[in-house]
């Protein structure tokens, strides 16, 4: 099932909370009072599916969908190995010598 | 560059152990639900009682940076300290003296990725956003555990846990019922000389201290986690509990996290910010909740400071700016074994002696820093702990003058660490007013202004015992000027058991 990075809007710090009960995907340490919105301050980040949305906005939160899944997602299919994380710890330092002997 | 392969990281880990002598391996007892390795190392240059720090990284799968971040936080100290040359985190540097004093006086700890199995799943056409790990424990519908909800803090609480596994914040059948936390509390176990841990996950740029359960509050030691009265009053708002935190222990989290939190603005200017680990959200089972609760359980263990760093604004940040958020926490970590670095430990290892440092530290966190003029002088030790690392490494005349000074301190406890009746007398202040001469002859202009201070200080305590002397100072200071501005408005805050919640906008 599609999902999307979202940004949730609560009314309030309790309504904020009560997210606990739908057991969405939603990331604790992104809660957050933001008073650009005076009618629902509180926000929080998840991801979720489609179901989930409306579930969310039927329940009275308002649900900022931000990008898919996908667009986020950049370590999937395309990862680096070894060599490739030495050659470039090596460049590093290198660097790190050189500005040092100038100094 | 794009995010690197789990054999990538555990290759680059064997890479650092086998290219410098200062990295050793750490062998955990347990492999990963899947049966891969987990690795561990240690970094250090030296023997003796040192302080430790760990750093984990790797906990959460999908929250890919961080096990690079201290992989290559790895390599690049331990070739710094090898060249012996500095360290350069865009305009924020660090001497090759201070490398070098970091690696000679801490014993730094490593587990770069907590959860290799979910990191797999998450690179390779599993889930790209898997959050936990990969158990498949039986008679469960769906699998994975949290393993930042699985450790073994309030775990049967509930607060901000789920005991459905289907959903990303599941605790485990049981706590520590997963290996990878297992390694974790096996590190914590088995290196008693842990001072701090920081938990590395990612995403909100935060610097997190604890509790994560409930509010903070350094007033009643009787609301404490441990309490079963309170079971149902915690971490739901407006029940009254708040969660216990010394004064001395929040104060000693909130300096730490916030000198992260700068060393991380010095690159590039982003502010993190530093707060309690509840924020909005109440959890339970954290791994920095559980590091730091050690101390009330085993009361004979040093204390763990506890922290989540939550890096960047997303999980999987492009190739540009994952370089720009491991060069920047990189910096954090630096601050964070700066603080850590005791000048009395390195001080001990150099002359070869024991002084009563579990004793004299317990007198700093239970007394010292609940008066004004004891964090006043806390920050004042700190602010020179360089210096005077780098001092009693270099100079005859300063490591003796150091000795005298803990010698003199010595004589205030006991042999089993308790405060001994001993009175400050007028030969003590003979020999700490010419140990802080010797001293002062050799520092800095600040250092310099601040023993002229301790030496005017030092002069009107005669008679008093220890835990009186850092009284009578604030009450002098206070007596003198009213309105003293000596403790800053962060430390008041911390005094009054106040996080500070700010408000992110």
């Amino acid at each position: 099932m599609d999902r999307y990075f979202v940004v949730i809007f609560a009314r309030d710090a309790a309504a904020l909370r009560a997210l606990q009960r739908f057991e969405l995907d939603v990331f604790p340490q992104t809660a957050k009072r933001a008073d650009a919105d005076k009618e629902y301050p509180y926000s929080i980040d998840g991801l979720l599916s489609v179901p989930e949305i409306e579930k969310v906005v039927k329940e009275g939160y308002r649900v900022l969908i931000e990008d898919p899944l996908e667009k986020r997602a950049r370590g999937a299919g395309n990862v680096a190995e070894f060599p490739q994380w030495l050659q470039q710890m090596e460049d590093i330092v290198s660097r790190e010598r050189r500005a040092s002997r100038k100094k | 560059m794009p995010y690197f392969s789990v054999d990538a990281i555990n290759l680059a880990i064997d890479h650092i152990v086998d290219r410098y002598p200062i990295a050793d391996a750490i062998s955990l007892p347990e492999v990963s639900v899947e049966g891969r390795a987990i690795k561990a190392m240690k970094i250090a240059n030296g023997a003796g009682v040192r302080t430790g720090v760990l750093f984990l990284g790797g906990t959460h799968a999908r929250e890919l940076i961080n096990p690079e971040t201290v992989v290559r936080f790895a390599f690049r100290l331990c070739d710094a300290y090898t060249s012996n040359t500095g360290l350069t985190f865009g305009p924020k540097s660090y001497t090759p003296s201070a490398i070098q004093m970091i690696v000679n006086g801490l014993d730094i700890f490593l587990l770069p990725m907590v959860n290799p199995d979910g990191r797999n799943f998450c690179l390779t056409g599993g889930d790209p956003m898997w959050r936990k790990n990969r158990s498949n424990h039986s008679g469960l519908p769906c699998r994975g555990v949290d393993l930042n909800r699985n450790f073994d803090f309030l775990w049967s609480s509930g607060i901000g846990t789920s005991s459905d596994s289907c959903t990303e914040i599941f605790k485990g059948p049981g706590a520590f019922s997963e290996p990878e936390t297992r390694n974790v509390r096996w590190m914590i176990d088995n290196f008693p000389n842990l001072a701090c841990l920081v938990d590395i996950h990612s995403y909100s740029e935060l610097v997190l201290y604890p509790w994560g359960d409930d509010d903070n509050q350094t007033t009643d030691p009787n609301q404490n986690f441990q309490n079963q009265a309170f079971d149902g009053a915690r971490g739901v708002p407006n029940s009254g509990y708040r969660e216990y935190i010394p004064a001395g222990d929040l104060h000693e989290h909130v300096v730490m996290a916030e000198r992260v939190r700068d060393g991380i603005a010095a690159v590039r200017g982003r502010v993190y910010t530093a707060e309690q680990g509840i924020s909005l959200y109440p959890t339970t089972g954290t791994a920095q909740d559980y590091a730091y609760s050690r101390s009330f359980i085993d009361t004979g263990r040093r204390r763990i400071l506890g922290f989540t760093l939550e890096t960047a604004r997303e999980f999987q940040p492009p190739d540009a700016e994952k370089d720009n958020v491991i060069t920047e926490v990189s910096a954090g970590l630096m601050e964070c074994l700066l603080e850590t670095l005791c000048p009395a430990e390195v001080l001990q290892s150099l002359i070869d002696t024991i002084f009563p440092l579990p004793a004299l530290r317990r007198f700093r966190d239970q007394y010292m820093l609940t008066t004004e003029a004891g964090v006043r002088y806390e920050r004042m030790f700190r602010a020179h702990s360089l210096e005077l690392v780098k001092l009693a490494e270099k100079s005859k005349a300063a490591r003796g003058a150091g000795s005298t000074l803990l010698r003199v301190a010595s004589q205030f406890f006991t042999d089993q660490g308790d405060l001994s009746p001993h009175k400050i007398a007028s030969e003590d202040i003979v020999h700490v007013a010419n140990a802080l001469a010797v001293v002062r002859k050799e520092a800095g202009s600040k250092l310099k202004a601040d023993i002229d201070i301790a030496l005017k200080d030092v002069k009107k305590l005669e008679g008093e015992s220890l835990r009186a002397a850092f009284k009578s100072l604030g009450k002098q200071e206070v007596d003198a000027k009213p309105k003293s501005s000596a403790v800053s408005a962060r430390s008041k805050r911390a005094k009054r058991g106040v996080a500070p919640r700010k408000t992110r906008t």
